[in-house]
């Protein structure tokens, strides 16, 4: 599906979107690597922090879902490994639908910062506080995790 | 199976390490895709080899795909009515093929390339558009005895 | 005790004075034989050695990252100034119902350190958070949390301080006030 990928490019390069800062494949010899640049949601923790994605393109795409993670930064947040940036969102998994395309899921992953989901999470420290509906200590510890990685 | 661990730098002990766990779903999930459902026997023998909360997961998605019948059957829209419009899968206009082959599924009307839905439809029973089943009576019919299986495993082995 | 007795126990340290010089002599060989042919057959080896001695000077030098949970206590230490230890890897976790350098109180913290405090409304929450912080110490007065520092917390910090009064705190941060 080399034209579908092709048509996505050539779609991304007037992509006008207020949180997706940049959407880039990292070669334009090569559209199976993306790299994209996204804006924290306004009155979320992630507010003034902007955060790396990298994407994958299966060769099975738009079939199979592409594989997205934050990188290269330690990611605080309930459905994404803080070491790995490896995300758990359900249509990156079982609920993907070749309808969705790359900007699709990106601005998904911008709505899952805003909406985190306790039920899978990946990073249970913050999961946990979810759960206990401890929300100022969900804030602050992201906040801090935040601030204390971009030193 | 050993060797299949040390290939994908996973670890077998999948229960205390959900990241690995992931990893081999999501390596099976795209071999699985690989396969065409001819393959039904390969399927099931990789499927004994996972551990019992994978094969649950994993006999659940073998069974999710349509029978190539289903797809075949599936009915074509006539070449004056198809719509200016873009298959949802390839993103291509219907139109600018010069010889289009284009299905409507039978429960919600939706249109796709026949091309685009017949592989999606060959793992999945849902359309891409509604997620709608897209076939609630009709079974998976697969005769096992057809599966070639000393070939196929030339190929993934 | 006989005189043969007597010779023969000085006959016996005797042999025991040789043998004792002969292993020393021995074993001084073999070290001085090592020492000479050391820097040509283990230097990777000593290299090896260099680079572990030099990692755990620096990991020594490194100051250990704290965490302090801020209860009563810490609290009611209003005067005490709090804000120098801000500037150091550290982070304090405000159990639910106490105050710490709250704005609300008048208190003026420089936001470029001001992340290191978090404020918690559940006792539960205030775990989950040293969990995810894992920093190498963790002082605590254990008497003053709720339910207590719970078993699993050893897990997470190499180093509990449950510290069991005032004066004890102050041994950890000294500053007069």
């Amino acid at each position: 599906m080399e034209s579908r990928i092709l048509k996505e490019y050539k779609d991304s390069r007037s992509l006008q979107s207020q949180y997706i800062l940049a959407l880039d494949p990292i070669s334009t010899d090569d559209l199976t690597h993306w790299e994209c640049t996204i804006k924290g949601p306004l009155h979320s923790p992630f507010a003034n922090h902007t955060f790396k994605l990298r994407i994958d393109i299966p060769q099975t795409y738009p079939l199979t879902t592409p594989i997205c993670k934050f990188e290269p930064f330690a990611m605080p947040h309930p459905n994404v490994n803080f070491e790995t940036g490896e995300i758990c969102l359900d249509i990156l998994d079982t609920n993907w639908s070749p309808v969705f395309n790359i900007q699709y899921i990106v601005e998904a992953i911008v709505w899952l910062l805003n909406e985190p989901n306790f039920k899978s999470p990946l990073n249970l420290d913050l999961a946990n506080l979810l759960r206990f509906d401890d929300l100022k200590a969900y804030h602050d510890l992201i906040s801090y995790h935040l601030n204390n990685s971009a030193k | 199976m050993s060797s299949y661990h040390e290939e994908h730098n996973t670890s077998p002990h999948t229960q205390s390490n959900p990241q690995g766990r992931r990893e081999i779903r999501s390596e099976f999930r795209n071999l699985y895709e690989q396969l065409t459902p001819t393959d039904p026997t390969l399927i099931s023998l990789l499927a004994s080899l996972l551990p019992p909360e994978l094969q649950e997961e994993w006999g659940k998605k073998s069974n999710e795909g349509c029978s190539q019948a289903f797809i075949d059957s599936l009915p074509r829209v006539p070449k004056d009515k198809i719509p200016n419009d873009l298959c949802s899968i390839c993103f291509e206009n219907f139109r600018e093929d010069e010889y289009p082959l284009v299905i409507e599924l039978p429960h919600c009307s939706h249109k796709f390339d026949l091309q685009c839905i017949s592989v999606w439809l060959s793992s999945n029973s849902t359309c891409p558009v509604c997620r709608d089943k897209v076939n609630h009576n009709a079974k998976l019919d697969i005769d096992t005895t057809e599966a070639e299986l000393e070939e196929d495993w030339g190929m993934y082995g | 005790m006989t005189t043969d007795h007597r010779r023969l126990t000085r006959n016996g340290s005797l042999v025991r004075t040789v043998g004792t010089g002969v292993v020393l002599a021995i074993g001084a060989g073999i070290a001085c034989w090592y020492w000479w042919r050391g820097p040509n057959a283990s230097q990777e080896t000593n290299r090896l050695q260099q680079k572990e001695e030099e990692e755990h000077r620096k990991e020594r030098e490194k100051e250990p990252s704290r965490c302090v949970i801020v209860t009563k206590t810490l609290s009611e230490m209003k005067d005490f100034d709090w804000q120098k230890f801000l500037k150091d890897d550290i982070v304090f976790i405000v159990v639910p119902g106490e105050t710490f350098l709250d704005p609300s109180q008048g208190f003026e913290i420089d936001p470029k350190v001001g992340y290191k405090i978090i404020r918690c409304d559940t006792i539960l929450g205030v775990w989950s958070c040293v969990k995810s912080l894992k920093k190498d110490s963790l002082i605590v007065i254990g008497d003053e949390v709720e339910g207590g520092i719970p078993d699993d917390i050893s897990n997470f910090t190499k180093n509990i301080r449950d510290v069991k009064s005032k004066e004890e705190l102050l041994t950890i941060f000294p500053i007069p006030f």
